[in-house]
Formats: C-alpha cells, sequence, structure tokens
C-alpha cells in the first residue's frame, strides 16, 4: 500500500467535485426530460432518491408513456443495472469489516462514478467509511435536488453535448483507469500483464456488442470479458 | 402548485419497482462475497473488474470519431505527466468541444 493515511470524508468531497460539476447539466436535463413526460416534481424526488442512476433514469424517461408501462420499466432497469452486481463483488472487500446496515445504506448509493472512484482508492489504500460519506453525501444530495430543478425549470435546460460535457464521464473513467496500470517497469511485468489483458479484453469485446446491444448491455459484457481475461492470464507459480 | 405534489398509483409502483431491480443489482454482489471465498484464480477474475468495467464503458465512447479519440488522448497525456483528475478531464473536454466545432 503505497498510502498508509486513511482517507478523510473531507478527501471524499474534494474527489467528488468534478463529478459533480459534469454530472449536473445530466440531472437537469433528465428533470427536463421526465417534466415533458407528465413526471411531477415530487414524483422526481421520489425517483432520484430511490433509484439513484443516471443512466437507468434516462432510459426510464424515455420509455416512459401514459399508461405508465410499469413492468417494461422495472425490467429495464433491471437489464441495464446489472452491471452493478460484478460491480459489488469488487467493491465487497473494500466494506467487509463494516456493519451491514452500514452496507446496505452503502450500496444503495453505489453509482458508478461513486463505485469508480471508491474502488481506484481502495486499489491505492486508504479506502475508509468516512470517505465514501465524502464521496456520496453531495452527489446524492445535489442529483435529488438537480433533477427536481430540470423538471421545475423544463424547456431551459442546455444540451450538455454542446460543451463536450458528455465527454467528462469517460474522462473521468479513463483518469481512473489509467491510474490502476502500473507503469512500465520490468518487475511490474506480471502486474501489467493481469491489469493489461483484461483491459484489452473488456474494449473489444464492448466496441464489438455496442451497436447491437447498447451500452447497458455492451459494458456488462465487456467487463464480464475483462473478468474471464484476468482469470486465464492468472499464473499459480507467479504469485 | 397542484401539479408539484402530484403523485398517481401507477408512476409509484413503477417508480417503487425500479428501485428496488436497482437496488437488488447493487446488494447482491456485495452478500455474494460474503458466501464465497477468494483466492488465486477467482482472486485475479476479481481483481479485473474494476479495470474490464472502466474500459468497457469508455471504450465505446473513444471510438466514436476523432473528437472522442483526440479528447481520450489529451486526458491520457495529462494524466500521465502528472496532472490531476480535473487538469486532465477538463483538457479532454475542452478538445472534444474544440474539435466538435470542426468535424
Amino acid at each position: 500500500m503505497e498510502e498508509a493515511r486513511e482517507a478523510s470524508l473531507k478527501d471524499g468531497v474534494i474527489d467528488i467535485l468534478p463529478v459533480l460539476v459534469s454530472a449536473a447539466p445530466y440531472a437537469l436535463l433528465i428533470g427536463a426530460l421526465a417534466a415533458q413526460k407528465g413526471i411531477s416534481p415530487l414524483e422526481m424526488l421520489i425517483m432520484s432518491a430511490t433509484i439513484f442512476a443516471g443512466g437507468s433514469q434516462f432510459v426510464a424517461v424515455s420509455l416512459w408513456e401514459t399508461p405508465v408501462p410499469v413492468l417494461t420499466l422495472a425490467f429495464a432497469a433491471f437489464v441495464i443495472n446489472t452491471r452493478h452486481i460484478l460491480m459489488g463483488v469488487a467493491f465487497a472487500p473494500a466494506i467487509q469489516h463494516l456493519p451491514w446496515r452500514l452496507r446496505a445504506l452503502m450500496a444503495h448509493v453505489m453509482a458508478d462514478e461513486i463505485w469508480a472512484i471508491a474502488m481506484a482508492r481502495y486499489r491505492r489504500g486508504g479506502f475508509s467509511a468516512a470517505y465514501y460519506a465524502g464521496l456520496s453525501l453531495p452527489l446524492f444530495s445535489a442529483w435529488i435536488v438537480l433533477t427536481v430543478t430540470g423538471n421545475i425549470l423544463g424547456g431551459l435546460v442546455p444540451d450538455p453535448e454542446t460543451y463536450g460535457i458528455d465527454f467528462a464521464f469517460a474522462g473521468i473513467f479513463l483518469f481512473l483507469l489509467q491510474a490502476m496500470i502500473p507503469a512500465n517497469q520490468s518487475n511490474d511485468r506480471q502486474a501489467l500483464r493481469s491489469v493489461g489483458i483484461p483491459i484489452l479484453a473488456a474494449g473489444i469485446a464492448a466496441i464489438a456488442t455496442e451497436p447491437f446491444l447498447g451500452s447497458a448491455l455492451s459494458i456488462l459484457i465487456g467487463a464480464l470479458a475483462g473478468v474471464i481475461a484476468g482469470a486465464a492470464v492468472y499464473r499459480e507459480e507467479e504469485r | 402548485m397542484e401539479h408539484l405534489f402530484s403523485v398517481d398509483g401507477p408512476t409509484l409502483s413503477a417508480l417503487f419497482l425500479m428501485a428496488l431491480a436497482t437496488y437488488f443489482t447493487r446488494i447482491s454482489g456485495i452478500v455474494l462475497v460474503e458466501r464465497l471465498s477468494f483466492g488465486g484464480r477467482r482472486k485475479a477474475a476479481m481483481e479485473a473488474v474494476a479495470p474490464g468495467v472502466l474500459t468497457a464503458m469508455i471504450a465505446p465512447v473513444i471510438v466514436e470519431g476523432i473528437p472522442e479519440a483526440a479528447a481520450a488522448l489529451v486526458t491520457l497525456a495529462l494524466a500521465r505527466v502528472g496532472g490531476g483528475m480535473v487538469v486532465s478531464v477538463a483538457g479532454g473536454v475542452a478538445t472534444a468541444a474544440l474539435l466538435r466545432m470542426v468535424f
């Protein structure tokens, strides 16, 4: 572990700020689109507080019609979020020592960005429950406030793609990913291979399936390809 | 004013089921690990989850077009020379925004 110091709540708040800035236009947009579909501000608040997942809320709002397709919406939410099962498996060791009540609460706010930053910190060392609270509390509350605001403001909300903000999420994930790749030194070759091959497998699988299956399923398939590659390159004698 | 607080039955049941489905996916991985032991190959597989998920989320975005690919390169380059997350990502966002005016 390079960093022995336990990360604090404040460290978490600082680390989530870039995500907060990039997520804000999307929260407003989801709120505005929801308003067009007849979802009221109170319903928006309930949705954001109980689901708290940008991608699946976006899809939910686009599928929304009257009468409400209850089962379709529930099924879509499940399919889009299946990757969280895998993410939970990876995250579990970081919170294994905490009481179940707390773990159950932490699971509720395990959105992609929070998970990614938390995982990066865990792999680096210094992850703590306070740090996770610092990541999740600001984003969770801002998400609720901004989706409801967008819902009330409606059509006044600008399109995030105009300003390249849509790239911010890929950029944040890319930054976290490169931090997981060890520097190219000969003694790190095993580590490089155990990260590099899964990355290649995941990338190829995701790019190949995304045009046909959409991003939610291609993320799942890409991640599974990475996991299989990770198991395949493992060598007993080198550990 | 009335609209602000309107809630109807089908909407509420849809929201409830969606929340349930989402929470199920988030808690089940954490519960699952409790019942499995991890060592050797399984541990290697589990350690590939984080890079795998991140890669699968960004790879299709990067190959979308020239602005996205260039933005990714700029982000990566800034990160590798020690720029923090904010600087690296801001560089990528600016690159995407600028190149989109051309392409």
